[in-house]
């Protein structure tokens, strides 16, 4: 039988694991126990880096301002420009992102095609089909992925026709509800169990060179954290015949593009921090040489924008001025602005050539 | 959602308050509830599939006793259709792919997507447990006719729906209408199996799989000895890591109050193959026992009987051919890869030399008077026994029957020619931690077992007050929290 003084501890248990049900599934209140949002005495909003996040040793502790972006859904039919990115292009921290930044330079209307009312889509085309959009007036696409997800992206999603519903869709609208990763977040990333995660981490991490497994490389100085999705894809063996596929399917979605809706494709593969810096992890590390491989065989009609060969540029004239964050995984203020002005010469291009051709 | 995850220890929290603090007839049903949150967080869509084939079940059983004349047509209709399920989702792919590779092409292709939303985690485990069921009302041994509500359980119960235990259907369910209400030896019971297992799990075996995933992973680049290392830490990983699952699971119900069957009874101190097989994963083992190799012996010896063969033939050819069967199906129960397969047929191999030849080594020990020294032939066999365990284990963890031909000649055939007989890279990992803190987690867990510490301790548990009971608690608590490795990782068995 169950005495009073049991029931009160059980009424305890029912109370703490709620309180961290509650904080971990609605984030509006949850907000208020997380360690970053409370760590900073100067009152400016920051996030940690990603990868910072990941490992959690105050050795490679990187604080990066945080600015919240205003929205920037330009209905698909009123717009000028698409762009269909990832995070590179969508989760900046320290700025406004690329679509917003793209729109305020150019002066036209740019439909952020990636989060566009919150779906989850894997092609461009599909996109398109969505949301009807019929030829008119001459148009831009820009299709940007980061280096290690360009390969299944090229290979097998950008040319699907048909996104509309997928059981994979539902799944994953379904999920958000019903998995617990906002709890694990939620968790791991509280003020309650911060300073236990952070020192365990230092422990292992000082005496013994252990560090969480999604970091597969660091180095200490220069400070570099690397992510092991970037490293496995690098290491990763790529058959020509693939990288033909990769390049040839690009050239397929330009076409179609051109054909079908009358827009002309912008298309840029932002390189893996690990392919610019895997060197200062491993002074055995030789690059495969992807990108250019992709870039030799792609059409001039892709205007395709080779990041990797102007990085690469900079890199070896000023090696100390880095593009990327230290620990986190995309490209900083620095390498946004780069790959910014690249894509703006494109655009102004495009629509030199419209105006050219109009005349 | 998995046992070694915090959000987890939350959930089973408000489970665990709410079942107690609830008047005891509704505790059926918050297991109900909370058991398909679980599932659905873990496996959504799959759920439907489960829904059908627990009705089926259910409709089956009601059938055995309206129709007694169609009972074996019902029966092997359930099973057929769950074994159907079992084959599309686990063996399609891999059925396709064999007879591809030997030119017998099939012009179906099945979606990516299809994985991708059915993926169902612990469907062996259902399957088996459903035929089971099956069975079990089929020969009547059931006390009970289940109720839909217990039925569910049965199957969802969640401590054990992601990897078994494979529960019998007469000891689960009529627990589910009697729980043991006994609070206090529940809580202190259960939580020594937590504790035990996720020092099994986090602290133990997901430190060994740094080595053995750095050594499987570069085969080529490893030394003899890195190979040997890695090929003994996996033995103790794959135990580990799934002896802490059932001692987690086995501790979960126990807090609620349930017995589910432990799953391992120190299988590394056995001294024969056979002794081993009866005590890693006993319910598997035992289902395959019962469910497999029993009909499977008694009908080939019904037909071998019709021939003039002597009864001790008939012995042997039935017992020889009944575990190749059942230990080839056990290999592919596992998973739809050769790998599997092999190493099902190397232990049924092992199984059967070890029955042919116990005469022989019998004589042996008299002969050369090794059965007067008892410790050390024990010693040996145990040694022995790990030896070809741990062999056998090459082809449950490589990629593919070639590399694990290769890790198994590279490791019979040292070459100890090269500079570094240890070429031990683990990055920038130091070998202290990589190699020498797990042999002495190995040597930590060798002496827990061996001297039933978890036992000793609760016996010190009873025998101390309050304040010393939960110092013991928290101080395990926090030294399991600091040296456990909770970087989400998987349990080895949630793939079958």
């Amino acid at each position: 039988m169950i005495n009073k003084r049991t029931k009160i501890f059980l009424g305890l248990i029912l109370l703490v694991s709620l309180f961290v049900f509650i904080n971990g599934k609605i984030p509006v209140i949850g907000r208020n126990f997380l360690y970053e949002e409370k760590d900073f005495s100067d009152g400016k909003k920051r996030m940690f880096s990603d990868l910072y996040r990941f490992c959690r040793v105050e050795y490679f502790r990187e604080e990066i301002p945080y600015v919240s972006n205003p929205g920037n859904q330009n209905f698909p039919d009123s717009s000028e420009i698409f762009v269909f990115g990832d995070s590179y292009f969508n989760t900046m921290m320290d700025t406004i992102n690329v679509p917003l930044a793209l729109q305020n330079i150019t002066g036209k209307k740019i439909c952020n095609a990636s989060e566009y009312k919150g779906m989850v889509l894997s092609s461009p085309i599909s996109f398109l089909k969505r949301n009807n959009i019929k030829p008119g007036r001459r148009r831009i696409m820009v299709v940007e992925t980061s280096e290690r997800y360009s390969y299944n992206s090229a290979l097998k999603l950008y040319l699907k026709q048909n996104d509309h519903f997928t059981f994979f869709h539902f799944k994953f609208q379904l999920s958000k509800y019903l998995r617990f990763d906002d709890l694990d977040y939620w968790l791991s990333n509280s003020v309650f169990t911060e300073m236990f995660i952070n020192r365990k981490a230092g422990f292992y991490f000082n005496n013994f060179g252990v560090i969480s497994s999604e970091i597969s490389e660091f180095s200490m100085s220069p400070k570099f954290l690397f992510y092991s999705e970037e490293t496995n894809f690098n290491n990763m063996r790529k058959p020509e015949s693939e990288i033909s596929s990769i390049s040839d399917n690009v050239n397929k979605l330009a076409e179609i593009l051109d054909r079908d809706y009358n827009m002309s494709l912008i298309y840029l593969i932002i390189p893996n921090k690990f392919t610019l810096y895997g060197k200062y992890a491993d002074s055995s590390y030789v690059y495969d040489n992807y990108i250019p491989k992709v870039y030799s065989r792609l059409n001039n009609n892709t205007n395709a924008v080779n990041l990797y060969e102007l990085y690469s540029k900079l890199k070896e004239s000023n090696p100390a001025d880095y593009l990327y964050f230290t620990s986190d995984t995309h490209f900083n203020l620095r390498g946004r602005e780069i790959a910014i002005n690249e894509i703006i010469k494109r655009i102004n291009k495009i629509y030199n050539e419209k105006q050219d051709n109009g005349k | 959602m998995f046992f070694n995850t915090l959000p987890f220890i939350f959930f089973f929290g408000v489970i665990f308050s709410l079942y107690y603090l609830l008047p005891s007839r509704f505790r059926a049903n918050v297991l109900l509830v909370f058991s398909l949150i679980f599932f659905i967080s873990n496996s959504l869509l799959f759920i439907f599939v489960i829904l059908f084939l627990v009705l089926l079940d259910y409709y089956t059983i009601k059938l055995f006793n309206k129709r007694q004349s169609f009972k074996k047509t019902v029966l092997i209709f359930s099973i057929s259709v769950n074994l159907i399920f079992l084959t599309l989702f686990k063996y399609i792919n891999f059925l396709f792919t064999s007879l591809n590779s030997i030119g017998i092409n099939f012009f179906v292709n099945i979606p990516q997507t299809f994985y991708e939303v059915f993926i169902p985690l612990g469907f062996s485990f259902f399957v088996f447990k459903s035929i089971s069921l099956l069975v079990d009302s089929f020969r009547d041994t059931l006390k009970e006719k289940p109720t839909l509500r217990d039925l569910f359980l049965y199957f969802l119960f969640f401590p054990s729906v992601l990897s078994g235990p494979i529960d019998r259907p007469g000891a689960l369910l009529k627990q589910f209408g009697n729980i043991n209400d006994d609070f206090s030896n529940n809580i202190k019971t259960g939580l020594s199996f937590i504790l035990l297992g996720y020092i099994k799990k986090s602290v133990i075996a997901d430190r060994l799989s740094f080595f053995v995933d750095l050594t499987y992973g570069n085969i080529d680049n490893s030394s003899w000895l890195q190979i040997l290392v890695a090929v003994v830490f996996y033995s103790f990983q794959i135990y580990l890591d799934f002896s802490g699952y059932s001692d987690m699971a086995l501790g979960f119900a126990r807090m609620l109050g349930i017995d589910i069957m432990q799953n391992f009874e120190k299988p590394y101190f056995s001294k024969s193959i056979q002794d081993f097989w009866k005590k890693w994963h006993v319910s598997l083992s035992t289902w395959l026992r019962d469910y497999l190799f029993l009909p499977l012996a008694y009908s080939s010896t019904r037909v071998l009987y019709r021939f003039r063969i002597t009864p001790k033939s008939i012995e042997k050819f039935s017992y020889v051919y009944s575990i190749l069967i059942t230990m080839f199906l056990a290999g592919l129960w596992h998973g739809a890869n050769s790998t599997f397969v092999l190493w099902g047929l190397i232990m049924g191999v092992y199984i059967v030399l070890s029955f042919l030849t116990r005469k022989q080594r019998s004589r042996f020990k008299k002969f050369t008077g090794l059965n007067r020294h008892k410790s050390f032939v024990s010693v040996f066999q145990t040694v022995f026994l790990f030896i070809i365990v741990s062999f056998a284990w090459i082809f449950f963890r490589a990629q593919s029957a070639d590399e694990a031909v290769k890790i198994a000649s590279k490791l019979l055939f040292p070459d100890f020619g090269g500079s570094n007989l240890f070429l031990l890279n683990t990055g920038k990992v130091s070998a202290e931690f990589s190699v020498y803190y797990p042999f002495a987690l190995i040597a930590f867990i060798v002496l827990i077992e061996k001297y039933n510490l978890r036992e000793r301790i609760l016996y010190v548990f009873d025998n101390h007050g309050v304040i010393f009971r939960y110092a013991l608690i928290i101080i395990m608590i926090l030294f399991i929290l600091f040296a456990g490795n909770f970087s989400a990782n998987q349990f080895i068995y949630f793939k079958f």
